[in-house]
């Protein structure tokens, strides 16, 4: 027993001389709990969705939603849509279709829209039933009168003329009641009101029926598949942020580092030869994933598949940068895992995984300070949407910013660090 | 470089960790006003106990870290030895070699580094791993290499761009006798070539071996001459008795607690 305790000692007085690991086992947890609740208990937001000249009840109606609408001519419409900057456009296909054009790469705000769509032209259908209801009962009401009247007429004046027959002789009254047979019958009446009440229930309601198009992707298009790119981001950013960070850390702690040191080679040379090895490996690596994704497990991919692998090489590259910037920043590989989680937990939580529309807009600012959300942008326009070089330009001309700067940090801080051995 | 300039010049070396910055004039001095140097065809040995300085004193004779004050000159430059640090060989204290890939992988890779390629590159490898008595085992993992093996690899990964500074740090640490006599003769032929040696050792009977010995003591040096010189100066007959008949006259305090006095010949365990 008294050797148990004494590795319990041990263990518990290494932890708590090692200030770095002590906070991150308690502050790490919470800042991902807090960052995760504040992501997830945002307020649900609906859809955002364009609208080109709707029918004034429905507009109304789907404002009641929890759509987000902006009325829109077509044009801007078209490019608020290709932009991604709203879920769908509603406008109408000839007098009484809805016609819905889903962005589509988001199955759940897809799903969204179509669930928007539905309940404002329940309401509406709802309201239109109503209205005609009543406006059958008020016909009704009306064609009774009608009648009511009619046969009270009819009635007066068979009671007049029943007076006026009394007097005449027998053979006048009958031919005259013969005459005036239909006078005595009720199918006048009927056949005004059988007229009267067809009425057309395209009246009373605006929009019949609703078509949907898809911009990208089509209905089949699961869950998995808006989320299949950011995966792919996120493994291969991942995996090699881990190799990358424990490279240098290996060298120092193998003592090849000092010896590395001692070499003409300068800071640039060696980092350099680092990415050049991890970036080759990385372009191997993310052609097999994405080979076995898209033939085996089923990703869509909408875009240039060369498109693909060189932002997934990219995206591994800045990895790789990012990981020497670690790797030289921490002694040991312990540190290493460490500070592999304060840098990729947020990246995931922002990069795109979840949708941060609902969220504060301080986390949004945030995620733009993170390579991974450009690459994971880059990616879905790709993959969803087949965007070409010239639409994803931008999100890789940040990620090959973001190489730079940590290329350029990691080479400053290169040999401030270094193996001290004090022998 | 002309002829009376020595390979390795120190000149009143004070050094301290840490970064500049108000605080940095708390942290005590690892090297505190050193000057020595070293001729071409000189073998110098660093003597001291661990934790006195010498691997320090190594990091800034090779350019890894500069002196707070003084300047360190090697080959007639100051850090960052930008020509120089071709032609300086260093064996640092660990084996420093990459355990996954052969012995020839490694040599092949820090030739590399030194710009030692081709025809030049095989027969120096042929030459290198002849020297080292490791042709045998020259396409071997350095994983399943014995300790001495992998010494006797590092030392060949030094030579390899035959240098004209030579550092070894601890050379012969975990070497059998024969080994070690073995090394000590061909450093003693490299320097009749006229290279320039520096040998850290803690080992007192290692230290005769060479012509002239650097004692350092907390960051000090407390003599600088040849082993003969140190016997007869200070009346003894080892060098270990040597060394702490130095300690003693340096500093009075020590000497009243001899049992706080750094152990020799032992070496402790810094990196765990």
């Amino acid at each position: 027993m008294t050797s148990v305790f004494a590795i319990v000692r041990r263990i518990l007085t290494q932890f708590a001389l090692d200030k770095r690991t002590l906070a991150l086992l308690f502050v790490a947890p919470l800042v991902v709990l807090w960052l995760l609740s504040v992501i997830l208990g945002a307020d649900t937001v609906g859809p955002k969705i364009a609208t080109v000249d709707l029918p004034a009840e429905f507009q109304t109606q789907f404002g009641q939603t929890d759509a987000r609408i902006t009325e829109a001519n077509a044009d801007e419409a078209s490019a608020l849509l290709a932009a991604n900057d709203v879920a769908a456009v509603l406008s109408m296909e000839g007098e009484h279709m809805l016609k819905v054009e889903l962005e589509g790469t988001d199955s759940t705000k897809s799903a969204a829209v179509l669930a928007a769509c539905a309940e404002a032209l329940g309401e509406l259908r709802g309201k239109a039933a109503e209205e005609m209801e009543a406006a059958v009962v008020d016909k009704r009401a009306e064609v009774e009168d009608t009648i009511e009247e009619a046969s009270q007429q009819r009635e007066e004046a068979r009671t007049a003329l029943t007076g006026v027959m009394v007097s005449m002789p027998a053979e006048a009254r009958s031919g005259l009641a013969e005459a005036l047979g239909g006078l005595f019958d009720d199918d006048a009446a009927e056949a005004l009101s059988a007229e009267d009440f067809s009425m057309n229930v395209s009246d009373y309601l605006p929009i019949e029926d609703m078509e949907t198009v898809y911009l990208h992707g089509n209905e089949d298009w699961r869950m998995f598949d808006f989320y299949g790119p950011v995966f792919i981001g996120i493994f291969l950013f991942v995996f090699t942020f881990i190799t990358s960070g424990m490279s240098l850390v290996t060298e120092r702690m193998g003592g090849t580092m000092t010896r590395f040191l001692a070499t003409p080679v300068n800071a640039g040379q060696i980092l350099g030869g680092y990415t050049l090895a991890f970036g080759l490996l990385a372009c191997v690596q993310s052609a097999i994933i994405l080979w076995v994704a898209l033939t085996f497990i089923g990703f869509p991919n909408e875009g240039n598949l060369g498109l693909v692998v060189f932002t997934c090489v990219s995206m591994a590259m800045v990895s790789v940068a990012l990981g020497l910037l670690v790797s030289g920043l921490a002694a040991t590989p312990f540190q290493v895992i460490q500070l592999i989680l304060l840098f990729v937990v947020p990246q995931i939580l922002l990069c795109g995984l979840f949708d941060l529309s609902g969220a504060p807009d301080w986390l949004a600012a945030l995620s733009a300070f993170m390579p991974v959300t450009y690459g994971v942008d880059a990616l879905r326009a790709v993959m969803l949407r087949g965007a070409d070089l010239a639409a994803v330009g931008f999100d890789l001309a940040v990620l090959w910013g973001f190489l730079a700067l940590f290329f350029a940090l990691a080479a400053a801080s290169f040999r401030k660090k270094r193996v001290r051995t004090t022998c | 470089m002309n002829a009376d300039t020595p390979a390795i010049a120190i000149d009143r070396v004070q050094f301290r960790y840490g970064r500049p910055g108000p605080r940095r004039r708390d942290i005590p001095l690892v090297l505190k006003d050193i000057s020595l140097s070293v001729a071409a065809g000189d073998i110098l040995c660093l003597l001291g106990p661990s934790g006195c300085g010498k691997t320090t004193l190594v990091n800034l004779i090779m350019g890894v870290d500069v002196p707070t004050s003084g300047t360190v000159r090697v080959l007639g430059e100051t850090a960052p030895f930008r020509t120089a640090r071709a032609r300086i060989g260093f064996m640092p204290q660990d084996d420093a070699l990459y355990e996954d890939v052969t012995a020839e992988e490694n040599l092949r890779f820090f030739a590399a580094l030194y710009g030692v390629k081709g025809e030049h590159l095989a027969r120096r490898m042929d030459e290198l791993f002849a020297f080292v008595r490791l042709q045998r085992h020259r396409k071997k993992l350095v994983h399943d290499y014995s300790g001495g093996m992998k010494r006797r690899l590092s030392l060949a990964v030094a030579l390899v761009h035959e240098p004209a500074v030579l550092v070894l740090d601890e050379p012969t640490v975990g070497l059998d006798p024969e080994h070690r006599r073995y090394i000590w003769n061909h450093l003693e032929a490299l320097a009749a070539q006229g290279c320039a040696i520096v040998v850290t050792t803690h080992v007192m009977d290692e230290a005769e071996r060479c012509a002239r010995i650097a004692m350092i003591r907390e960051g000090r040096l407390i003599a600088d001459a040849s082993p003969a010189d140190i016997l007869a100066r200070t009346g003894t007959n080892t060098l270990e008795d040597a060394f702490l008949a130095l300690e003693e006259s340096e500093s009075p305090d020590t000497a009243a607690e001899p049992n706080v006095s750094p152990s020799l010949g032992e070496k402790e365990a810094c990196h765990d």
